[in-house]
């Protein structure tokens, strides 16, 4: 639609605009009309939108100057409108997908599930991180009728104006498929892992990354860090005349269960070599520890099993596995391949390709229930 | 609850949540930062608080994640608004870089990490030299014009020099219009970002619970590791496949017992600056060339630097 459109020179006036209503202010400036030579006034309108749009208009050469920009005006209005139901409908889009990100994350702390994925301040950081996530939506769910924008100066030019599409005129939002490509992809890949997550890796993948990472000796004082009552222990020890024993070892927390076996974990075993001292004092003891069996595929044979926990140190993608070889002299005993078993036996130190290791002559196996502590395992 | 049984398709999905969950609230405190700086920091400040030298400007950025420690998931939103904001781009390339190594927490958990094989050479080694790259990196890309480094969503966001000298104060709102605005800057930065964030979590899991730990592969890598070359190299591609967070990962290299030193710091510097999820979040600031380009000079240097470092640790 075009419009024919006279002008009465009123510079800095305030019109409405005939075709959308809206409140123009004016502020022209002349240059030279571009058909005939004569002079013309251009005009920088500033909308309702806070928009600037420029009109040119000529008085005297006497052609008829049918302005486009009227028409372009309307249109402009019509995509305001259509950008607007964009933006809200998006905005709700984006509250849901927040929310029930948010709500993914609260739900698996609620329901304990967190324990398979992170530890410590982890947990307490996803959900403070899935509450805020919800937060983030709704606050903007609520306020959607504000629309606060960038703060940038949005004076478009001509050129400018023409490539903004009508449900994005505004470039730091992109396009519309971009938009719902990006909330499609968000909901869709947490709803999957959501519904599709065991939980727990399984059983072959631990088994490849527990003989692939090859893990060092611990230094004493690593070893320390890592069991902090042995570290006292060994400190105490190594102060003492006459060394590391039992007793000492018995005061700083070295419990023995009710069979009279020193409860140890899978790590405490795997470490011990490390610390000459703890391996001497602790070889040909009883000991009973808690873990994952499976049969020894590393070092095959009758009896030959290994007991595995998993430590992680941030997150599920780092957890490592942590083995000791088990050796029932009877041969395989009966058991549910990576059950969770508790292992009794003699502690032997030995040698394992090439590296002193721990190793449990096992004479007895009870089932048992996984740990809490040891949700990642397989 | 029914869970599905344990399956090499679970093992993704445990891998990929694992990450998700862990860097989404950092990534969501990255955007409100993000969001607060649109809403309130003024233009001019950057120009104000940094060196008028462009060299000095760009050095005192690499050291800024002593004064505000980000991580390398949180710093790019952060970045993304500080650039709209006016601060150079070489500058902020140099913080981005530098930040996640650069920080107090990185490095007590590195000498806490090392803790019996040196931890102070390691420690001193890993900052020194991520520093060093981040602040090399930042001149070189200085250099570069601003529309050839930013994608176009960025650049239309970016304030005009002129424009940002000239605010000196924040603009003029009330402050219940500064929270909304903060809020919906900070919605639109999170999901942003986190789209590339979840793209490069899912290369991420993919490659480490389907490829990585495959004995044949394993063989390969473990007689890699005795290459005085080649070690280094690998660690390199473990940190970009595996995509550790930094305040993490040296527990888990230390632990290595194949590796010499010298891959392994190539490995707590290379892996900070670039990874499979950093690939995709730098994504949604530079255009895809100059990350290609950035990946790449990061590779060369950080390779470099390693082997130099080599000399100290001897």
């Amino acid at each position: 639609m075009k419009h024919e459109h006279s002008h009465d020179h009123d510079h800095h006036h305030h019109d409405g605009h005939g075709c959308c209503g809206h409140s123009h202010e004016t502020k022209p400036a002349e240059k030279e009309h571009a058909c005939c030579g004569e002079h013309a006034h251009v005009h920088t309108d500033k909308c309702a939108h806070g928009r600037e749009h420029e009109h040119v208009h000529t008085d005297k050469c006497g052609h008829d100057h049918a302005h486009e920009h009227g028409s372009h005006c309307c249109h402009h209005h019509e995509a305001h409108e259509d950008a607007e139901w964009t933006r809200r409908f998006f905005l709700l889009m984006q509250a849901v997908v927040l929310v029930m990100i948010g709500g993914v994350m609260c739900y698996f702390v609620a329901s304990g599930r967190i324990g398979a994925y992170l530890v410590g301040n982890f947990k307490i950081l996803a959900l403070a991180g899935g509450i805020g996530i919800i937060i983030l939506g709704l606050f903007n769910l609520m306020m959607r009728d504000k629309n606060a924008g960038c703060g940038h100066d949005h004076s478009h030019g001509e050129e400018e104006e023409s490539t903004a599409t009508a449900a994005s005129p505004h470039t730091h939002d992109g396009s519309v498929a971009s938009r719902a490509i990006t909330l499609l992809l968000l909901s869709g890949s947490v709803a999957a892992a959501a519904i599709l997550t065991p939980d727990h890796y399984s059983r072959d993948y631990l088994m490849n990354k527990g003989s692939a990472i090859k893990q060092q000796p611990l230094t004493a004082e690593q070893l320390k860090q890592k069991n902090p009552g042995l570290a006292s222990a060994l400190s105490q020890a190594s102060q003492t005349q006459g060394g590391l024993t039992l007793e000492r070892l018995e005061k700083n927390g070295l419990r023995k269960n009710k069979d009279g076996n020193y409860e140890l974990s899978v790590m405490d075993l795997h470490y011990m070599p490390s610390d000459l001292e703890y391996a001497r004092v602790m070889d040909g003891q009883n000991v009973a520890a808690t873990g994952q069996l499976v049969k020894d595929t590393a070092n095959p044979g009758p009896g030959h099993m290994r007991l595995f926990t998993l430590q992680i140190t941030c997150c599920a993608a780092d957890a490592q596995p942590y083995s000791v070889p088990v050796v029932f002299e009877d041969g395989d005993p009966k058991f549910v391949d990576a059950g969770w078993y508790v292992i009794s036996g003699k502690v032997e130190i030995g040698e394992e390709r090439g590296m002193r290791t721990c190793r449990i002559k096992a004479k007895d196996l009870t089932a048992t229930l996984r740990p809490p502590e040891q949700r990642m395992g397989f | 609850m029914q869970l599905p049984p344990s399956s090499i398709s679970g093992d993704f999905w445990v891998a990929f949540l694992a990450i998700i969950f862990e860097g989404l609230p950092f990534i969501l405190i990255g955007a409100i930062i993000s969001g607060a700086i649109d809403a309130w920091l003024p233009s001019s400040l950057m120009d104000r608080l940094l060196p008028k030298n462009r060299g000095a400007a760009i050095i005192v950025s690499g050291l800024l994640g002593i004064i505000f420690p980000v991580c390398e998931c949180a710093i790019v939103p952060v970045i993304r608004r500080l650039v709209q904001k006016g601060l150079p781009v070489g500058c902020a390339m140099s913080y981005m870089l530098a930040s996640p190594i650069v920080n107090p927490i990185v490095a007590l958990s590195t000498w806490a990490a090392f803790q019996g094989r040196d931890p102070g050479l390691m420690t001193g080694a890993r900052l020194g030299t991520g520093f060093v790259i981040a602040v090399a990196a930042g001149l070189v890309l200085s250099r570069v014009p601003v529309a050839s480094l930013l994608r176009e969503r960025v650049l239309a966001g970016l304030r005009p020099r002129s424009e940002a000298k000239t605010e000196t104060i924040a603009p003029r709102q009330s402050f219940g219009d500064g929270v909304v605005r903060a809020f919906q800057s900070a919605q639109r930065d999170f999901l942003d970002v986190s789209l590339y964030f979840f793209i490069g979590v899912a290369i991420a899991a993919m490659t480490q619970t389907q490829v990585l730990y495959r004995p044949d592969l394993q063989d390969k890598i473990h007689s890699l590791a005795a290459n005085h070359w080649l070690a280094a190299p690998v660690l390199m591609v473990l940190a970009f496949i595996l995509s550790l967070c930094s305040t993490t990962d040296a527990f888990i290299i230390a632990q290595d017992a194949i590796f010499p030193a010298t891959a392994k710091l190539a490995f707590l510097v290379f892996g900070p600056m670039l990874d499979m999820k950093l690939i995709f979040l730098y994504s949604s600031v530079l255009k895809p060339k100059v990350v290609l380009w950035l990946g790449l000079g990061l590779f060369i240097a950080v390779y470099a630097a390693s082997f130099a470092a080599g000399t100290v640790f001897q």
